[in-house]
């Protein structure tokens, strides 16, 4: 047997994998997702429509024919018609859902954090049967103070700092995860690729300032 | 020709919808610590049952920057660990190590190694046995639903009634565990040695179960408690004066061999189960005047 080395986009997944695993397990530690491989050709949209390119590759590295998708902008959902809902569909073969059944979704601003509580949380059986939301933001900050994270993969507690969030969301957030095992694991990813993992079981509170 | 016959295979043998649904799985593992996630597992050129469930998850984590170490039983040079090790070297071309200071990630069947592990390493089980209920629900699905509502009362009462029937906790290489206060765990095969280990530990934990087709997964700093009662608590195999004959260490879990004499006879001898923690421990001692 011979291995092949992987192809530019199979390494690119597998390294992709790694940091979104890691960020996940250890929620406040950021990570760093590699910049998307050449031939990611996003279409032509209005600049203010422009998607977080770190988060549509990272969403575009788990989605394929057995998953569902959904996004939103500005909070509100986009039609299956939308080019960029074409691009992912096209790309990844992954079916375009209503936002309650979608596998996974892309909030493409941090306004779109209202949208989380649409999702699909699972059942008590399955609940892994739940929805993965790609979370585009402007700034993560490992040294900045917005949230305090405690639970599982932090040890005793940390801060990360989300400059800019809209008042409500860590309401929205918590309100997803009231009822574990059931809930929504949220990747909160920045213009320089940086990402924040928040599982089901992540408790987070405002700092006070 | 000879070259015709020399297959390319795809980097890490399963194809890339195969790696995504395990590393989909993974995601959901480490979301909900302890839970047991269905995945669709994969035919490889290994029996299953010989830990094609640790097998798939490594391959579908794994890049060309790891540095990999195999172990079954604690020992690198098992038929299993050797087997493994072959396969996924053959299919990824990635370096491999003994030590396991110097490995990215570790497949490993019934053990942790001795040294502590860091938070840049993952740790992958090889899981013969999923479901602790097992031993008080046979069906799966009714066992599904029953860790679904923490319905896990006739669980306790078994462990209750098998510890006062054997003195204490010794359920041999079995042993339920709760992770995060709301899961139960099997901790199946690893021994009781290693199973504090796994609470609040620095390094993520990935279990995969081949022929049960499950994932489940321990986050770092999380806690994971094994089952045990206030007039029995739990206990590992750590008997007082233990120690390894060929390397002295009197904190490691211990293997019997039985070393004959040549006469007909011999005796039992216990060295570390960790070969190769015991091999550098010889080997620093060798070097120290
Ligand atoms: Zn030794």
């Amino acid at each position: 047997m011979i291995a092949a080395p992987p192809t530019t986009q199979a390494y690119f997944n597998s390294r992709t994998f790694r940091i979104l695993l890691d960020s996940l397990a250890r929620p406040g530690t950021l990570g760093r997702l590699p910049p998307p491989p050449q031939g990611y050709d996003l279409p032509l949209l209005p600049a203010m429509q422009l998607p977080n390119h770190y988060a549509v590759a990272a969403l575009l590295s788990l989605l394929d024919q057995g998953t569902s998708m959904a996004h939103a902008a500005g909070g509100l959902w986009l039609s299956a018609e939308h080019p960029l809902t074409r691009w992912f569909t096209l790309r990844s073969n992954a079916q375009v859902e209503t936002p309650a059944y979608a596998d996974y979704v892309l909030l493409h601003d941090p306004a779109s954090a209202a949208c989380l509580g649409d999702l699909k949380r699972g059942s008590l059986t399955f609940p892994e049967q739940s929805c993965t939301a790609f979370l585009c933001v402007a700034q993560l900050d490992e040294h900045g103070a917005t949230w305090r994270l405690a639970g599982p993969g932090i040890a005793g507690s940390r801060t990360v700092g989300i400059p800019g969030l809209p008042a409500n969301v860590l309401s929205v957030i918590m309100a997803t995860r009231s009822d574990f095992p059931l809930g929504v694991d949220i990747f909160c990813i920045d213009v320089t690729g940086a990402c924040l993992g928040l599982p089901r079981t992540t408790r987070i509170e405002e700092v006070c300032s | 020709m000879q070259q015709t016959n020399e297959q390319l295979y795809n980097f890490g043998l399963l194809d890339e919808d195969a790696k995504r649904e395990i590393r989909r799985s993974l995601l959901k593992a480490v979301a909900i610590p302890g839970h047991q996630i269905p995945f669709a597992s994969r035919d490889l050129p290994i029996a299953r049952g010989w830990g094609t469930g640790g097998l798939q998850i490594t391959l579908a984590i794994i890049t060309p920057e790891d540095c990999l170490k195999v172990i079954d039983q604690g020992d690198d040079a098992g038929v299993n660990a050797v087997n493994l090790r072959r396969l996924i070297t053959q299919t990824t071309g990635v370096a491999t190590t003994v030590d396991s200071c110097a490995a990215s990630l570790i497949q490993t069947r019934h053990r942790i190694p001795e040294e502590p592990l860091r938070a840049d390493q993952i740790l992958v089980l090889q899981v013969p046995m999923v479901d602790p209920l097992r031993w008080v629900e046979p069906n799966l699905e009714r066992a599904t639903v029953m860790h679904g509502e923490a319905d896990y009362g006739r669980m306790w009462v078994y462990m209750y009634e098998s510890v006062v029937r054997a003195g204490d906790l010794r359920i041999a290489s079995q042993y339920p565990v709760m992770v995060n206060g709301r899961y139960m765990m099997d901790t199946t095969p690893i021994p009781r040695w290693d199973v504090p280990r796994l609470d609040m530990a620095e390094t993520l934990f990935l279990f995969g179960a081949g022929r049960e087709k499950r994932i489940y997964a321990v986050p770092p700093h999380t806690p994971v408690v094994p089952l045990q009662f206030e007039d029995y608590p739990f206990r590992t195999e750590y008997q007082a004066g233990q120690r390894c004959v060929r390397c002295g260490a009197e904190q490691t879990f211990l293997t019997s061999h039985f070393v004959p004499d040549g006469a007909g006879a011999g005796q039992w001898v216990t060295s570390c189960s960790d070969s190769s923690f015991c091999d550098k421990r010889l080997a620093s001692a060798e070097v120290q005047p």
